[in-house]
């Protein structure tokens, strides 16, 4: 693309199609038949405008540049429809939670209980309903009550473990069913930091979204506020400058490259290997500081907005930046070198926490996850967006699928990253980095849908706007994606090698959880 | 004042349990850089410890969501006396984006009584240790500034 070309993000519209309740399995594999990849569902409760409730599941297909939509209608007296997880497992999560906050019923599902809500809240009472207000508070029970599932036979031990953990980790409750040290079955109870994101953020004007959008989480704020302004600028055909669709790129990779590099310290404290573990947090802080410096925030908040970027980069600080980033590029080439040229230390993660590519394609595994288990797909490259149309990354893969395949795709990637920060910050086109909104935007109305590659995986925003206000907002971020290929990656491990063989997942609490 | 006894007997070394009642994550990154090699807390005295019962104070972040109340309340429970608790960190002050829907709470203070408060969203991880430090200066009964640890 030429620096003076403006940028629509409306290049690629939706596709919604209808199907009725009986014909969703077979549209979806007839979809799924062609290559289709499923991204998100959303429901939608329509009956104050005189509908029932709406259930969207949106796919992307390899020959289109847009996203289908496929919607079905069901009535308000009766919002049921037969489970789509026996033809795509993906969704199995999807379903549960729909069914928490809708009362939207997935007739045959395979596991019903509860996901979202605690086990001590009222049935009937279902908070993404139109007609429960946004700050209802049911009384609480003393004791929530959850009954894992448990692997049964003589000599099983339970172990729970959580909700508080013993280091500084978000808050969540696992199952564990052991015979000695070997795992046989997890069950994991998450959402102990359900927030309701999705429910404030009901009502707003699509402007007032941020604040709450990029807390969704820390870790991927970023991407998130990235996804929310996707929406909005398809909706309201907003163009963006060319400088404010580099440094929203620039910002998108920033934060891939200290989420990896957080995961690469992360996994030698898994092992024990506190050298290691050190250097790769050094150098964390130090992409955190660059980050603070240059953009105004550690972690990024504020610095993406619809039409453009918040704070634009001075010349000055460009050259600074790319030295800065090349010394940390070297720095992490050593870490590298040290870490998997560790006999001790690579055998310990070789075999750990196996996700086959079968699993993984089965249950809809994304980003780093699913590409060290040869799943080879990339947002950034399968439905290109901002500057990755120009800037196509490698796509890296790695075969063996255990813990040591997800750390080495993590050192592959950041060499990617830090090679298109270089090309984006040397090639970063002049001119303004955010551009006004086009007439008529505040009554914005329709379903905008952005999604990005996250430093997790696929991030899908959908965003229902009517006369400019947020009628639905459904964020389906990478971790809850992956989730629940833990339970599946753990079994035959050592119990002793379960913090490893989570940190290599690095599944994030806060955005599964919303 | 409740908080002399604790600041008296405090002040040489403060263990700190921390509990996630629905934060971010961005407390949490911060939090767990404090003992790493570039802040190195340790060297003040502060450390981070495993189990309620070592600890001098209890760290929460979030606006305290509904499924961890309970959770929260008996972490604290577990805490030896005397203790402290700081709120760290804009939503445990109660300035949240999701102050008081259906799933999140108003903050530590609504559940919990709090010694002190670091403010930030997040906190950097250097302020972090001015504040717990500050905890361990904190002047008890009887003592002038010149007595300070």
């Amino acid at each position: 693309m030429s620096a003076a070309e403006p940028w629509s993000q409306s290049g690629a519209p939706l596709t919604i199609r209808e199907a009725d309740a009986g014909e969703l399995a077979g549209a979806v594999t007839a979809a799924l038949a062609v290559g289709a990849r499923y991204l998100t569902a959303a429901a939608a409760d329509e009956r104050a405008v005189g509908g029932g409730f709406r259930l969207d599941h949106v796919f992307r297909f390899p020959d289109r540049p847009g996203l289908d939509v496929l919607r079905v209608r069901l009535p308000a007296d009766r919002p049921e429809y037969p489970s789509l997880t026996p033809v795509l497992p993906a969704v199995h999560w999807d379903e549960r939670e729909a069914q928490d906050l809708f009362g939207i019923t997935p007739l045959g599902h395979p596991d019903p209980r509860r996901l979202v809500l605690p086990d001590d809240w009222p049935a009937g009472l279902h908070p993404l309903r139109k007609d429960v207000p946004w700050n209802v508070h049911p009384p609480c029970a003393a004791e929530p009550g959850w009954a894992p599932r448990l692997a049964g036979g003589e000599g099983v031990v339970f172990m729970p473990v959580g909700p508080v953990h013993a280091g500084i980790i978000e808050s969540g409750h696992f199952a564990f069913s052991l015979m000695g040290e070997t795992i046989l079955h997890l069950d994991v109870r998450l959402f102990q930091k359900h927030r309701g994101v999705e429910k404030i953020l009901e009502g707003r004007p699509w402007a007032d979204a941020g604040d709450a959008v990029e807390r969704t989480c820390a870790a991927c704020s970023a991407s998130h506020q990235a996804a929310w302004c996707e929406a909005v600028e398809q909706l309201v055909d907003w163009e963006l400058p060319a400088r404010g669709v580099y440094l929203r790129t620039i910002l998108l990779e920033c934060e891939r490259l200290y989420n990896h590099l957080n995961d690469i310290a992360a996994i030698p404290a898994g092992t024990g290997f506190a050298v290691a573990a050190m250097e790769g947090s050094v150098l964390k802080e130090q992409m955190l500081r660059l980050q603070g410096a240059a953009f105004g925030h550690r972690y990024l908040f504020g610095t993406i907005r619809p039409g453009g970027v918040v704070r634009d980069l001075p010349t000055d600080d460009i050259a600074e930046l790319r030295r800065r980033l090349a010394r940390l590029r070297v720095r992490l080439g050593r870490l590298a070198q040290r870490m998997l040229r560790h006999p001790g230390f690579v055998d310990r993660l070789q075999g750990a926490g196996v996700l086959s590519r079968r699993t993984a394609l089965d249950l809809g595994a994304v980003g780093p996850s699913a590409r060290a288990s040869a799943v080879a797909q990339d947002l950034r490259v399968d439905r290109p967006y901002l500057a990755y149309r120009a800037f196509a990354p490698m796509v890296v893969t790695e075969q063996a699928g255990d813990v040591g395949a997800r750390l080495r795709l993590r050192f592959r990637e950041a060499e990617v990253s830090f090679e298109l920060l270089d090309r984006l910050l040397h090639g970063l086109p002049p001119g303004p980095c955010r551009r006004e909104a086009p007439g008529g935007a505040e009554r914005a109305e329709g379903l905008g849908i952005g999604c990005n590659e996250s430093p997790r995986g696929a991030n899908v925003h959908y965003v229902q706007l009517r006369a400019g206000r947020i009628e639905r907002y459904r964020i389906r971020t990478a971790s809850f994606a992956n989730w629940p290929l833990l339970m599946e990656a753990v079994p035959g491990n050592l119990i002793g090698d379960f913090p490893l063989i989570n940190k290599s997942f690095e599944l994030c609490y806060a955005c599964c959880d919303r | 004042m409740r908080n002399d006894g604790p600041r008296n007997i405090l002040r040489r070394s403060l263990q700190v349990r921390h509990v996630d009642a629905g934060s971010c994550n961005g407390c949490e990154s911060e939090l767990a850089a404090i003992t790493g090699p570039v802040y190195d807390a340790q060297r003040y005295g502060l450390d981070i410890v495993a189990s309620p019962r070592h600890a001098d104070v209890l760290t929460v972040s979030g606006p305290v969501t509904r499924q961890m109340a309970e959770a929260l309340g008996r972490t604290h429970a577990a805490v030896g006396q005397p203790r402290l608790v700081v709120s760290v960190g804009d939503c445990a002050a109660g300035r949240c984006p999701f102050r008081g829907s259906y799933a999140a709470g108003e903050g530590v203070a609504a559940v919990l009584p709090v010694d002190a408060h670091i403010p930030g969203c997040p906190p950097a991880p250097a302020e972090i240790v001015q504040h717990l430090r500050a905890l361990m200066r904190g002047p008890g009964p009887g003592q002038t500034a010149g007595q300070r640890g």
